[in-house]
């Protein structure tokens, strides 16, 4: 924090790093699943419906992600919950239990609690 | 598979997926680095049709057969290998300049790299880029697979790809980043280590620092590790030493500029 701070106030700092990470992660997350355009869009939708139902979520933190470590490939779906005050003990009790392993989940916690499913295939 | 006595070579292909991002300079340097080592190396190109390992290895005025020739049985084994002018312990394996590159098939290349397994520690494979049949001959007798990448989009992309082509063939492909350059990285402009290892989720081999000295080893046909004044032919023995199994620390290839030691002393960096 405070190394990016300095780099920042230095001029040190620019984006296009993170530009490519972004983009990457787009074309890897379609190419790693093999899914085409559409189909990771209804994908997206209808895994957004399902949660919708039970949760109130924030969509533009919603995130589908693989990642590959040694020959499995996890699919990691993380999900910013807003959860309503009067709610949050039912709420961060189900955040929690879907955190086993996110080191990830920092991309949602901003807007709230993060719920992440995982799929080891 | 760890470093063998000369008998059994291990086979390594050397592969990218994306095209110009230095596997055959790779492939060269790391066979005249093995060399040095004492090690028997054979270096094969399997870019049939576009060979280029021989000019990289400044044997191109001495090809007479080619690992076609071998595959087909039109020569014997050691007819077709060139041993290197700067080594004993260097030879190549040319490619053929007039075939197309599916003219042989993956059992024929296995079978003709095996020939030579007993003669050599490490056999390295050029593969051409691609993940058609030039890509699946290159790999057929691999043991072992080093995947090049620069730290560019459309090279992680590619290389991506090939990490599943291996891996569903059970091979645990290692990575070799090329052409990084620590000051954009420091910038926040080019992936550093750390991001293209996160997501191609492979372990590290070596990383080779963008370096002019490459393209003066290209023209005059010589291995970069033979300068001893060159950052990347440093990094291309240790990334050898590494191959034969010996523990070489990491810590020279991440920033070793002032604003990066003083980083590390603050723990900021």
């Amino acid at each position: 924090m405070l190394a990016r701070i300095v780099k920042k106030i230095l001029g040190y700092e620019t984006d296009s790093k993170n530009a490519a990470k972004s983009r990457l992660h787009f074309v890897l997350v379609q190419d790693r699943a093999g899914l085409t355009n559409e189909e990771m869009v209804s994908f997206r939708r209808e895994l957004v419906d399902v949660i919708e139902k039970y949760f109130v979520i924030d969509e533009q933190g919603f995130d589908i992600d693989y990642e590959r470590e040694g020959d499995s490939t996890t699919l990691l779906i993380n999900s910013p919950v807003i959860v309503k005050r009067q709610e949050a003990h039912k709420g961060i009790a189900g955040a929690r239990h879907g955190k086993a392993k996110g080191k990830k989940n920092k991309r949602g916690r901003s807007t709230g609690q993060s719920a992440t499913s995982q799929a080891t295939a | 598979m760890s470093s063998n006595a000369k008998g059994q070579a291990e086979i390594i292909v050397v592969t990218s997926g994306k095209g110009g991002v230095g596997k055959t300079t790779t492939t060269a340097s790391l066979g005249a680095a093995l060399a040095l080592k004492g090690k028997k190396t054979l270096v094969v190109d399997a870019d049939i049709g576009l060979r280029n390992l021989d000019v990289i290895l400044g044997l191109e005025n001495r090809i007479v057969f080619n690992l076609v020739d071998v595959a087909k049985g039109v020569c014997k084994p050691s007819q077709a290998i060139i041993r290197s002018k700067k080594s004993q312990n260097l030879y190549l394996l040319p490619a053929s300049q007039t075939d197309d590159k599916d003219v042989v098939n993956e059992d024929e290349v296995r079978m003709a790299l095996d020939k030579f397994r007993k003669d050599f520690h490490y056999i390295l494979v050029d593969s051409p880029a691609g993940i058609e049949q030039g890509f699946k001959n290159a790999c057929a007798g691999a043991d072992r697979a080093l995947i090049v990448t620069t730290p560019e989009v459309s090279a992680i992309r590619d290389a991506d790809r090939v990490v599943g082509l291996l891996t569903a063939q059970e091979i645990d492909p290692e990575l070799l980043i090329n052409r990084i350059d620590f000051n954009m990285v420091r910038r926040g402009d080019m992936l550093s280590i750390e991001d293209v290892q996160d997501i191609l989720g492979i372990d590290l081999i070596g990383v080779i620092e963008r370096d002019e000295s490459i393209i003066v080893a290209a023209n005059t046909g010589e291995p970069v590790v033979y300068n001893t004044k060159s950052r990347a032919g440093d990094a291309f023995s240790k990334i050898a030493r590494r191959i034969c199994g010996e523990e070489v620390p990491f810590e020279h290839e991440s920033s070793g500029s002032l604003w990066g030691r003083i980083g590390r002393r603050l723990g900021v960096a």
